[in-house]
Order: structure tokens, then sequence, then C-alpha cells
């Protein structure tokens, strides 16, 4: 649910309680029974939540396509050849990064947060080009450069990443992990392929044999996006993020005729596992550090999840 | 299975759109208007009322509009759009045909 709805239900909630604590008291009851009374007429809060969450978290069709289109797009690059070509990458950076900005700033929607991802790859792309350029001679920046320029990027993405994180988590830790999705795709391919060397080069007849199977990965995950989308209860949502893991470890293990190493398929389950867990334990931490501005019988208990 | 629980939950559509056909309500005035009507019969929960208010408002069917009371205190209130009375002039109808079949064979010797 999105900032501004979750906003309206707790003021109408809250209205309404106040309302019915009023008439109780007028009728002669105490506030403490009033209150405890009109708490009470909500019946089981968990429930109360879950149906409210069920009909404003319902994407329709083409939410559900906007949301799956960026990794849609990546299966394309791959399928079509054309991930190594800088002029189509520049076009789909430039685009990745418009929606996610037009997004964020109209009440972040659920497909936001698959471009979101996206976006965000690119920064940590160029953290590890900095780090290869300080570590290694003859490079493209000399390492005099290369250190300061270090020194000050990661300190500004880290904290740039956090508040992304905090913002997004304060809306729903799953939507962390769908933001996070890509990234094990990504890590795992990269750590699989003898290509590292030849990145954007041409002539990568190592990484050819792949492609198709890179593009799989990519339509898997935009299907799982869709399906999240789609689906209404949360435990299902989960479970459709869990397989997206599962899944890439049997596409990357049948890709490369089970002759992956045994370490790249922990690191990369590792990682999926993390990467679905880590926003869960991130925003039970937000939670408590925050304090919660009204007390009230409903904030107490009512946390409306987007 | 509680069979009158079942019923309200397959009609509690129809009966917010009929009772919001006369004017535009809030929440609280819905749930204590319902009670009124019907003498008490219909008792609804505030966990089922919410969830059904907003699916209606999802589908188009109803709208919402926040209006400042003089106390300075805000209120949400429900109206019918105009694919919400033609929903419920269509369900009014189903309705009817339903009740007469249902008392036909319930109750023959009064029909």
């Amino acid at each position: 649910m999105d900032a501004p709805a979750r906003r309206d239900v707790l003021n109408e909630m809250r209205g309404h309680i106040q309302e019915e604590v009023a008439d109780l008291m007028e009728q002669g009851y105490t506030e403490e029974e009033a209150v405890r009374i009109a708490s009470e007429s909500f019946g089981t809060l968990d429930n109360l939540v879950q149906e409210l969450n069920e009909v404003h978290n319902h994407s329709n069709w083409v939410q559900t396509l906007i949301a799956a289109l960026p990794h849609l797009i990546f299966a394309l690059l791959f399928a079509l050849h054309l991930w190594s070509n800088m002029a189509w990458l520049v076009i789909i950076l430039i685009c990745t990064v418009g929606v996610t900005i037009y997004g964020w700033h109209h009440n972040k929607p659920t497909w936001l947060f698959t471009w979101l991802g996206y976006a965000l790859i690119p920064l940590l792309i160029v953290g590890i080009f900095l780090l290869e350029q300080a570590s290694k001679a003859d490079t493209m920046i000399p390492s005099w450069l290369a250190w300061p320029l270090m020194i000050v990027y990661f300190p500004v993405i880290l904290w740039f990443f956090l508040h992304i994180m905090i913002q997004v988590l304060r809306r729903d830790w799953l939507l962390g992990s769908l933001m996070a999705l890509p990234v094990p795709p990504i890590v795992g391919w990269l750590m699989t392929a003898p290509w590292k060397s030849e990145l954007l080069g041409a002539g990568t007849p190592a990484l050819q044999s792949l492609e198709p199977w890179v593009a799989l990965s990519f339509l898997t995950l935009a299907g799982i996006v869709a399906l999240f989308t789609r689906l209404k209860q949360r435990p299902l949502k989960v479970g459709v993020l869990l397989l997206s893991g599962l899944t890439f470890l049997f596409i990357i293990t049948f890709s490369t005729g089970g002759s992956v190493g045994i370490m790249t398929l922990v690191i990369v389950g590792f990682m999926a596992v993390l990467l679905l867990i880590l926003p869960a334990l991130l925003e039970q931490r937000l939670a408590r550090a925050e304090v919660e501005p009204w007390h009230g019988p409903l904030e107490s208990d009512l946390e409306l999840k987007s | 299975m509680n069979y009158k629980r079942e019923l309200l939950k397959g009609n509690t559509d129809a009966l917010l759109l009929s009772l919001l056909s006369s004017q535009p309500m809030y929440g609280y005035q819905i749930i204590k208007e319902l009670r009124k009507r019907s003498h008490g019969y219909f008792k609804f929960r505030e966990g089922t009322l919410y969830p059904a208010l907003h699916r209606l408002e999802k589908s188009g069917l109803i709208v919402g509009n926040w209006e400042r009371l003089p106390s300075e205190k805000e209120r949400r209130y429900y109206k019918l759009t105009e694919a919400g009375r033609r929903l419920l002039e269509e369900q009014v109808v189903e309705w009817q045909g339903f009740s007469t079949a249902v008392n036909l064979i319930m109750q023959p010797a009064s029909s």
C-alpha cells in the first residue's frame, strides 16, 4: 500500500474509533471500556490488515507488465546479442533511471521497485570499476586519482543505498527483496562466464553459448515478478521470490552441463536466500528503532504493509 | 458453516450499494444505519466493512471523499458512482427474482 493510501486508511479507522468511543461514553461506559469495545469491534486486526492489503496491493495487468518490463528488456538484450552494444546500454540506462525517478515521485507504486533495482546496479558497477582501477597498474585512471575517488565514492554510495533501503523498508521488506531480485543472476553469470576481461568487447564466443540461458534467466525473473504482482497473499509472494533463487540455480547448473563449481552454486544460493531474509531483518530493526507517533488502539497493532 | 454469515457475506456489496444509494455515508454511520434499518439483524463488523468499502471503491462502484467538519475533524464519505448505481439496479432485479423463487419453494402455502 502506498503512503497516501496508508495514511487515509489509518485516519479513517482512527476517526471511526474516536466516534464510537465518544458514543459509548455517552451511553455511560468509562473511557477504558469504550476504547476496549471499539477496538474489539474491528475483530482480528491481522485479518483486517491482510484484507486491506489484498484490496490495495492488487495490480492490474498493465502495472504487472510495467513491473516485469526491465527483466524482459534484459532478456531481449541477451536474446538479440545486443548486451555488449554500448548505445543500447546507454539508452536503456537513461530510460531505467527516468522511469525510476518518475515512480519514486508518484507514490512509489509496486512496479517501481523492479526498475529501482536495475537503476542502482550501474552505481555498483562503477564502484567495482574504481576498485579495479585503484588496485592495478596501467589502467584508465591513474592510481593516485583512483584512490581519492574511491574514498569519496564509496561512503556517498553507501549513504545513498542506505537512504533508499530505509525508504523501501518503511513500505515493505518484500519490495526490498523484489528490488534485489536481479542481483543473484548478475553475480551468478559473472562468476560462471569466462568473459570478465572482455565484458563489453566484440568477439566473445565463450558467452555466445550462454546467451540464451542468460536471456532465459531474466525471462524467468519477468515471470516471477508478474506472479508476485498478481498474487494477493503475502506467503505466496514470499514463496514466489524463493522460487526465483531455486529456478536460477537450476538454469545455471543446466546451462553449464553441471560443470559449474559447487562454490558458485553455494554463493549464489546463499545470496538469493540472504537477499530475501535481510530486508525482513532490517525492517524489524527499523521498526524497533522508530518511535510510533500515536499509540492509539489501532496504530499499536495495525501495521499496514504495502 | 454459519448460514447467516455466509448469506451476509454473499450480499455485503449489494447491501452497501443499496444503503449508499440514498445518501453519501461514512463508515461508522453505515454500520449504525445497517443495524437500525435491519432492526438489529445485521451487525456488521468494522473488519468486514472497510475491506468491502475499499474493494467497491477500487472497482469504481463507489467513491470516497474526505469532508472537514466544523469541529475540524475529517470524515470519509462514500457515495455511489454511476457504475455502482447501474450494478445496484441489476442486483435488485436479480435479488427480487431470487427471493421470490426461494419463497415459492420454502413457503409454498403463503406464496
